[in-house]
């Protein structure tokens, strides 16, 4: 008997790393559409590459990659962490009703050096600067969180950096009013962004901060795209127990339209909507808004107002600009995480008539492109 | 590459042993050797020719004791060459290890480098003192001294051990599957107790000791005792594992050390092949205890700072070592009396405390640090329990619960009635390989999901 169940044991054990390792490296010819991620090919081999370590290092974690059914055993893992007690994988929490990001205390030396940058932009130019740090779910839901959990507690990071700007850089704190907005669906539940209705709530407060009225929700016609989002967030976790989130498209009928979209280079392709709709066959659903992340986008709308806007920020800016092209003729958007040099090689402030930095608080965090702009 | 690694397991390992299976019984230390080599090459490509080199200059020196027999001095000689040349490696990189190489800050070190000493030196000095015969055959040599199983971690095999497995063993598939439980004990205690536990400890270990509670200082370095032991003993267990699975017999490293009632008890339990290393190899030829007190208390504290040293040559290390000797000095008189009188459960938990504080001394790189900490432990900071100690505690509880449960007599006794009665064995028996599978399952996914896990030994 004990015989027996050895071999048992054996030939399982064998038999399964090896069907698993053979699969791994041979599966993909059955099954070709396979993930992105087996675009990562087995390095090189070369002299150089084998000393120094590199190559072992590719090769091992290449390996881990293409293992048989990896998004299957993440998954797994996420399931058992779970089971175990674990409230959270892979600096993701798992509450009752979404996936937040765990925020960890930021380097405040980093931050001091953001706001001073931004300090000391504002006080180059002759325009009047906004500043809007975006709450992100981390910071609206933080409540919802297991009492005890450790999270930083973003809304006094908020209030930190507020109180740092000098006098001449105009809050726009949009915490409250997100924070009343939150039983809407006002965040993705799988991703690190806001969803259209959330930045429309952080348009409607702000927009007349900035001098004009607001068009009211009625007017907008809301579409829903039909394809299943699943963020960032969802892709550290695998965890799918809250179901897809879906992109909103927020039009005005009535309103006005957009002339033209271009990224900055002047021969380069221009396009008359914000909305980039076969982004929607790649995993990131988020940028079916002004295609994604780029250097520098620039907008001209049918607007009469005259004004113009330039707006440095991050990704959460990508969903909210729509909204604003009901209000000025002319947005630039300078995005500094894209570009290498300096911002006044690309557009000069004083060409505006007002500039708005858009970050959201997490981002602002541990941002190390700021700087460039001073 | 380490065993817990999904290219070990899903592709050096399954290729290996079919390989090794499939050729014929003359070949098996050949393909052995080659595939050692691979797994080394692939884990040190910076350093692969060093130990081979001094394996090759081990092997040498053995060779020619061997052959000129009668030459006393050559002997002496060839002997003194070989262990002073080993050790001197082991030393430069110990004490060379702060220094940053190139233009990285990357410590120098070699994987299983300091394993790799011991057995060189156990090898030579046995082949000195006439215990062994020097192996002939250098494939087979080479085997014994960069043998996959044993490179990273202990146990640390003697020549002696394996000798007779080496010239001439037998596979059989019950044997390889005795060795698959074992393996697969083995990386369930690394990545399923070992690699959780140690988040809570690394957590601990970062965090300001200036405001860390009471309960949160005690619950941090039970963490760290448990991510040790289980990591430590996981390795040990792997290799001895695929040493069966080659058909190679190993000795046992650890035996329930925290069962212990005394000091010298703990350290009889914990990584025994390098204690009995130690014992054989400097305190006896120190004369142990038969030359008077003094000199017995003087060869203790020799021991442990050479324990301390093969560690790592800083500070930490060497309080440690001066720790354990010091505690075993006073250990000594005492030892029977008063472990006669004193109940049982008291006298485990009186040396978990005192191994507990050793551990300390070991892990936190400066003795500030260490009193810091130790002074948390006893409620200086006046916090005794605060909401990370608690936080800790509702996504910990299970994860302790298992690493306690596990080195607990409760768990001991549960073993030994299940071997006791029949019936309950048979149905035990059964769902071995099942469970089995299930535990490697479960490690698959946590390896997938986190392919970087850190390695400790002590």
């Amino acid at each position: 008997m004990e015989k027996t169940v050895r071999r048992i044991s054996m030939l399982l054990f064998l038999g399964f790393l090896f069907i698993m390792g053979m699969m791994s490296v041979f599966g993909g010819i059955f099954n070709s559409d396979d993930e992105s991620k087996k675009a990562d090919q087995m390095a090189q081999f070369t002299i150089k590459s084998y000393f120094s370590g590199d190559y072992s290092s590719t090769v091992q974690s290449y390996l881990c990659n293409i293992i048989f059914k990896h998004d299957k055993w993440q998954r797994l893992a996420t399931d058992i962490e779970l089971c175990s007690g674990k409230l959270e994988v892979n600096g993701v929490y798992i509450t009752e009703n979404r996936q937040i990001e765990h925020l960890y205390e930021p380097d405040y030396t980093l931050v001091d050096q953001n706001i001073e940058a931004v300090n000391e932009y504002a006080s180059q130019i002759s325009v009047p600067v906004y500043f809007m740090l975006a709450p992100t779910s981390a910071g609206i839901y933080a409540d919802e969180l297991y009492e005890n959990a450790p999270q930083y507690n973003q809304e006094s990071f908020i209030d930190y950096v507020y109180a740092k700007f000098d006098d001449n850089i105009k809050a726009l704190d949009i915490f409250m009013t997100m924070k009343s907005a939150d039983e809407e669906y006002i965040y993705y539940k799988n991703d690190m962004h806001w969803t259209s209705l959330g930045a429309y709530y952080a348009y409607y407060y702000a927009i007349s901060k900035l001098g004009f009225t607001p068009v009211s929700f009625s007017q907008y016609n809301i579409e829903r795209m039909s394809a299943p989002f699943y963020g960032s967030l969802y892709s550290k976790t695998l965890y799918d127990g809250f179901g897809a989130d879906y992109v909103d498209i927020f039009t005005c009928e009535s309103g006005i339209k957009v002339k033209s979209l271009s990224f900055g280079d002047e021969h380069g392709d221009v396009y008359d909507t914000l909305y980039f709709r076969e982004k929607l066959d790649n995993n990131d659903k988020y940028s079916l808004f002004l295609g994604g992340d780029f250097p520098l986008i620039n907008i001209n709308t049918e607007a009469q107002s005259g004004k113009s806007l330039l707006i440095i920020k991050d990704s959460y800016a990508n969903c909210f600009v729509p909204f604003l092209t009901q209000h000025y003729s002319k947005i630039t958007l300078v995005d500094m995480s894209c570009i290498s040099s300096g911002l006044d090689t690309l557009v000069s402030a004083d060409d505006y008539s007002q500039v708005l930095f858009l970050y959201n608080a997490s981002n602002f965090a541990s941002d190390t492109n700021l700087k460039k702009i001073a | 590459m380490s065993f817990s690694s999904i290219p070990f397991l899903c592709f050096f390992l399954p290729i290996t042993l079919i390989i090794y299976y499939l050729c014929p019984k003359k070949r098996k230390n050949l393909v052995l050797a080659i595939a050692s080599l691979a797994f080394f090459a692939f884990g040190e490509p910076k350093f692969v020719f060093v130990p081979l080199i001094f394996a090759a200059i081990t092997y040498f020196c053995a060779y020619n004791i061997e052959k000129h027999r009668k030459t006393k001095r050559l002997c002496k000689l060839l002997c003194a060459l070989s262990v002073c040349l080993n050790i001197a490696l082991l030393l430069a990189l110990k004490f060379k290890g702060s220094i940053p190489v190139d233009d990285s800050s990357s410590r120098l070190e070699i994987l299983g480098i300091s394993f790799f000493t011991l057995r060189a030196v156990s090898y030579t000095v046995d082949v000195y003192i006439g215990k062994i015969k020097a192996q002939k055959n250098i494939v087979d040599f080479f085997c014994y001294m960069i043998m996959f199983p044993l490179i990273i971690a202990g146990p640390i095999v003697r020549y002696e051990d394996i000798a007779d497995d080496l010239s001439n063993r037998t596979l059989s598939l019950s044997k390889c599957g005795e060795g698959v439980g074992d393996f697969i004990k083995g990386l369930s205690k690394k990545v399923i107790l070992a690699d959780n536990i140690g988040i809570l400890w690394s957590q601990t270990k970062l965090s300001d000791y200036s405001d860390l509670s009471a309960l949160g200082a005690w619950l941090g370095i039970i963490a760290f005792a448990f991510q040790i032991y289980y990591s430590f003993s996981g390795y040990s267990d792997m290799a001895i594992g695929l040493g069966k699975m080659l058909g190679f017999t190993f000795k046992n490293n650890f035996a329930m050390p925290f069962s212990s009632k005394s000091i010298s008890e703990f350290w009889g339990k914990w990584h025994i092949t390098l204690g009995t290393w130690l014992k054989d190899y400097i305190y006896l030829p120190l004369g142990a205890d038969k030359k008077g007190k003094i000199r017995c208390y003087l060869n203790i504290i020799t021991v442990w700072l050479a324990a301390a040293i093969w560690h790592g040559a800083s500070l930490n290390y060497l309080l440690w070592g001066f720790y354990f000797a010091l505690l075993m000095i006073i250990e000594r008189p005492l030892g029977t009396k008063i472990s006669q009188k004193i109940p049982k459960a008291l006298s485990v938990v009186g040396t978990n405390v005192l191994v507990l504080l050793g551990f300390l001394l070991f892990e936190l790189e400066t003795p500030e640090n260490a009193w810091q900490y130790f002074c948390a432990m006893l409620g200086s900071n006046h916090i005794f329990i605060d909401n990370g100690t608690v936080y800790a505690l509702r996504i910990y509880a299970l994860t302790l619960l298992i690493c306690f449960a596990f080195l607990s007599f409760a768990y001991l006794r549960c073993v030994q009635y299940v071997r006791s009665n029949k019936k309950m064995n048979t149905a035990v028996l059964a769902i071995t390989p099942l469970v089995q599978m299930a535990l490697l399952i479960i490690c698959m996914a946590y390896l997938v999901n986190n392919p970087q896990n850190p390695f400790l030994y002590m």
